[in-house]
Formats: C-alpha cells, structure tokens, sequence
C-alpha cells in the first residue's frame, strides 16, 4: 500500500493538531450548550388531557399545580407539542389559569404518532419549572 | 475552480474535516444534549438533514457523500501508524455480509425507535466510527467501504442513477499507459483501493469517489464527468472490481433489499403498519415487538421480493421464449428496479428534509446557548406531497425506462413480451409507493401501546 503523503513531514502533524484543536472547541461549546435547564424540583404537577384516546386535532390539556399541597397560582405557562420524531413542526400555546393553581390550554396535534407535551412556567416568585408529558400512540382523527 | 479544487490531493480531506466536526458535534450532543429528539443535533442532523440531503445529491451529482465520508478521516490517521497486514477474507469478498447490516440498520431503527433516541444516535454514529477504525486497521485496502459499510453500499446501488462518475476521459490515453498508476499507485499516491481499473471501469457501483485515481493519474485523463443516468444499470459488460452484473447474486440481492427496503421503511411511517402488526401479534400470540417485526422484515423483504420477482420473470421469459434457467435470467433484470427504489428513498426522506429544512437552526442556537427560533420549521407539507409524487413518478419512468432497455438486450425478437411483466412489476411496486405516501402519517414507537386501542 502507498502512503497518500510522504512520512516524516511536520506539515501533516500540525494539520492534526489543528483538527485536534477544532474538534475540542465544538466539544467545549456544546458540552457549555448542553446543560440542563433549572427546574422546581418541590413543585407537583398533575395533568389530564382530552379527548380520550386521544386523537389528531385538537386536545385540551388541564394542568394542577400545587407546592406543599397548595395551589400554585399566578404563573405563566405555556405548552409546547413535539413528535418523537425530529423536524416535525411544534405545536406552542399558552396555558390560562382557569381557577387558583389549575391551567388550561389547547394544542392542535397535527399528526398521528407519538407527541411529547413541553411544559414551560414562571412561577410568580421568579421559579422556573420545566416538566415533560408523553402523550404515545395519538391516533388519526376522524 | 471545481475542478482545480477536485485535483488538489488533499480535497477529499477538506471534504471531510466539516462532517467529521458535525459527527464530533453530533454525538457529543446525543450523549450529553437534551433527551429529546427534536431537539438534539444527533437526531435531527442523522435522521433528516443528513438522510434527505444523502439522497439529494445523489440524484444532482453523484456518491459524493462516501467522497467526503468522516468515517475515513480517523481511518487515514491511524494508517500513518499501522499499517494493515491482513487480506480481507475470500470467502467475504461480496455484499453477503453488508446486505445482512444494511437490513440490520433498517430493523434496528424499527426496533429500537433509532429516530427517537438521541443516545443510541450517538452511539449509532460512534460504533460506525469504530467498525471503520478497526476494520481498516486490520484489513489492507478499502475493506470496510467495499465488503462492510451499510450506508456505503446504499450510496454504490443509488449512484448508479447519478449524473456524475470518475472515469477516464480519452481511452486512448490509457491504451499507451505503461505504468497503469490509477490502480497501482505511486511513491506519492495510492492507486484505487476498491479494484477498480479506470480502463476497465464502468459505472458507479463500489467507487467511493475517493479521487485517488484522479491524483496517481500522471496524464491527467481521470475526472469526475457527466454520463446518463442509470445507463450503467443496462449494460452487462465486464467491469472491473465488479464483474458482470448479471452474474452477481449478491448484487442482484442488493438491489432488492435497496428497492423492496424503501417501501418497507416507508410503510413504517404510516398508519396502516399498526394495523399489521397487531394482527401479526395476534397471529403470533406474542406482545414482544422484535418477532412481530422479524416476521414484516421476512415478509417483505424475503418473502415478498422472491415472489414478485420470480413470478414476473417466469412470465417475461416464457413471453420471449428466453433459454436458460429463472434465476440468471431474473437476475438480470433485477436492476430496473433501482431507479423506483430510489425514487421512493427520495420521496421518503425528501419529505422530513424539506419539512424540517430549518428545524436545525433553533436546536444547534440551543446547543449553543442563544435564544432558539423554535418557529423555523420548514415548507408545509401540501408543497412537499408533489414533490414526493414527482420523485416517485421519476423513478418510476426510470425503471420502465431500464426495465426495456434489458429486455431488448436479452430479447431482441421479443422485447414487448420479455418487457411487460417487469413493466407490471414496476407498476405495482408504483401503486404501491402512491399509495403508501398517501396514507396519513404516523411517528409512532409505541408498538405495545398500540395493541390496546
């Protein structure tokens, strides 16, 4: 086998290196870009969503939140519907405090499949929460 | 400026320092980004962008993605340090062993949901580093590209419906060649690790694009030129590295893997394959998912093809009063089916490319830090679905367009009849393609949960 360069060359070492280099910049930026958003651990979510099954269209998604079994009021809250699957479009809406501690939104869920159900809130004290709902096996509307 | 760039010998290393940066980045993100797979750079980069843009220029320009394919760029390095001193195996000296893994990959992203798991993406991108890496490393020559490499192989089967291929330009040239660089080498460069004698060369199958060729040419008379697509598909002449296409099994099996492989991983995106697996379940008495699969991957990709194909050979054989035994002769015309397949693989991932185009921004702005545009998403699917229909019709005149000129080759008397039972294949096959991207879609892993509703 020939080598594609002649051996003993500096020139291809510090072409490594270079790559070397690049290659631990893209790893120090993402790994900087891959931490975790803050959540409110203390903070009790409970959900339901409607129709059931649930089916393509749309859907209502009643959440509770509570912190020491109080209700939590006065956040804002918004949803976020995802596919499994990448580069589908999201689906966003904000979600209204209907009565203290309860909230309601609506998404239209645009195609059949699984759907993951972002939830995003600012608590009225500052507190971010930040929780995932798995909605599996969504079925075609009628 | 092309092809000035094209003739530096190190262009393929240019070509493939940004994809290996994108890999690095990729699973650096699948392993410690967010869990979630649209918004994880190893998910969407794999399974859109990097699928749907694969298939794109394979149909503009040609394998240019195995030309550019990060996986070498460690492979090379570790070259400078170890030379290999192994010949690949005899016996494994044909795509036997790389139509098992490129099924494998097909069932494994069924099985295991690949889409929806940026970790396994990760690993997925890590393992084909490594299969690379110690492959090479082992075995002289181009061995994981040519007898190993799934994706490559499905870049070979693709290409042969491309616009572009290194050849020789003036054969002429070569006749006078003494020294026949291109294949043997050089002090400076390598000649083609994958057996293929430019001279003797035709057509796109096992050329990576590598352009070592290009450079051990000392007369400058190999290119990457244009060529009609899919004409190499009805020629039977003697190809180096590569034989005759009609004496090849492994390719024949190939083909139809790549072809019927298309439809199956479309079906998997509809509703109707709940459906069918729930009744298999059922059939089958079972609520694990790997027989269930097992049995539609047997289905349709064993079972399925050696009727379809058989039946129509039986009857365009009997129709041209052809001499000689089924298989040879299905064989033969096995490989006009190549442009349908593709144009399903087209219609298939051009359809996440193009309505996920710019999903890629907001989540690479989140891996990054910046404030994401999670409303870039891409062009609505009403735009896409003709575009779908226009690459499936493609492949499908493509294939007619094959399928005939086989036939007038293998029966020059009696081409209509020799023609029209592959013509009814191809047609099916179509119809079947239509109808698949008609259908509602369904990402959906969820096979247990399915069973209950």
């Amino acid at each position: 086998m020939h080598l594609r360069h002649p051996p003993g060359g500096g020139r291809g070492l510090s072409g490594v290196r270079r790559v070397a280099l690049a290659v631990s910049g893209a790893v120090l930026l993402l790994a900087a870009g891959c931490r975790q958003p803050s959540d409110a651990p203390e903070i009790s979510l409970r959900w339901t969503a409607q129709p059931q099954p649930l089916t393509t269209g749309p859907m209502t998604l009643s959440l509770e939140l509570s912190d020491s079994q109080r209700p939590v009021t006065g956040a804002e809250v918004r949803l976020e519907g995802t596919m499994t699957h990448p580069g589908m479009a999201p689906v966003q809406a904000p979600a209204a405090e209907v009565s203290p501690g309860r909230y309601v939104g609506r998404l239209d869920l645009s195609m059949a499949g699984d759907w993951v159900l972002l939830v995003d809130a600012r608590l009225r004290d500052g507190r971010i929460l930040h929780r995932q709902i798995e909605l599996p096996g969504v079925r075609p509307g009628g | 400026m092309i092809d000035r760039f094209l003739r530096w010998r190190h262009a393929r290393t240019a070509l493939q320092i940004p994809p290996f940066l994108l890999g690095v980045a990729m699973i650096v993100h699948g392993l410690f980004g967010p869990q979630l797979a649209p918004r994880n750079l190893a998910t969407l980069l794999t399974w859109v962008h990097y699928r749907g843009a694969l298939v794109l220029v394979l149909l503009a320009g040609g394998n240019l993605f195995c030309m550019a394919c990060p996986f070498m760029l460690p492979r090379e390095l570790a070259r400078r340090f170890f030379k290999p001193v192994l010949r690949w195996p005899r016996r494994l000296r044909n795509k036997w062993l790389s139509i098992v893994l490129f099924a494998l990959v097909l069932f494994s992203y069924e099985r295991f949901d690949l889409w929806s798991s940026p970790w396994w993406t990760a690993w997925l991108i890590l393992g084909y580093f490594g299969a690379a890496l110690v492959v090479d490393a082992l075995f002289q020559k181009a061995s994981f590209c040519k007898w190993v490499c799934p994706i490559g192989q499905f870049n070979f089967v693709a290409s042969t419906v491309s616009p572009l291929e290194v050849k020789v330009r003036d054969t002429d040239v070569c006749a006078t060649c003494t020294t026949l660089d291109c294949i043997r080498g050089n002090e400076e460069q390598r000649g083609c690790e994958l057996a293929l004698f430019q001279p003797r060369k035709e057509g796109n199958l096992d050329c990576t694009f590598c352009l070592d060729c290009v450079h051990a040419c000392p007369h400058d008379n190999v290119g990457v030129l244009t060529r009609v697509p899919a004409s190499e598909l009805w020629s039977d002449a003697r190809r180096s590295g590569v034989g005759f296409l009609s004496k090849r099994k492994d390719l024949s099996a190939l083909v139809l893997v790549f072809t019927f492989g298309a439809l199956l991983n479309a079906f998997g995106m509809v509703s109707p394959v709940y459906a069918v697996q729930a009744w298999l379940a059922r059939v089958l008495g079972t609520t694990s998912e790997t027989p269930v699969l097992g049995t539609l991957f047997f289905a349709l990709l064993v079972v399925e093809p050696a009727l379809l194909v058989g039946l129509a050979a039986w009857l365009s054989r009997r129709g041209s009063k052809s001499p000689g035994p089924l298989l040879p002769f299905a064989m033969k015309f096995t490989y006009a089916l190549v442009p349908l397949g593709f144009g399903v693989w087209l219609a298939h991932y051009g359809f996440h490319l193009f309505t996920g185009l710019l999903t890629f921004v907001p989540v690479a702005q989140e891996a990054l830090g910046f404030a994401p545009r999670w409303d870039l998403v891409g062009l609505p699917v009403r735009l896409v679905y003709p575009l779908e229909i226009g690459f499936l019709g493609l492949g499908l005149l493509g294939s007619l367009l094959v399928a005939w000129k086989i036939a007038e080759r293998e029966a020059p008397n009696r081409t209509p009849a020799a023609f029209v039972p592959w013509a009814g294949l191809c047609l099916l096959l179509g119809g079947a393609a239509l109808w698949l991207l008609s259908q509602p879609m369904e990402m959906r892993g969820s096979f247990l949960g399915s069973l209950g509703s």
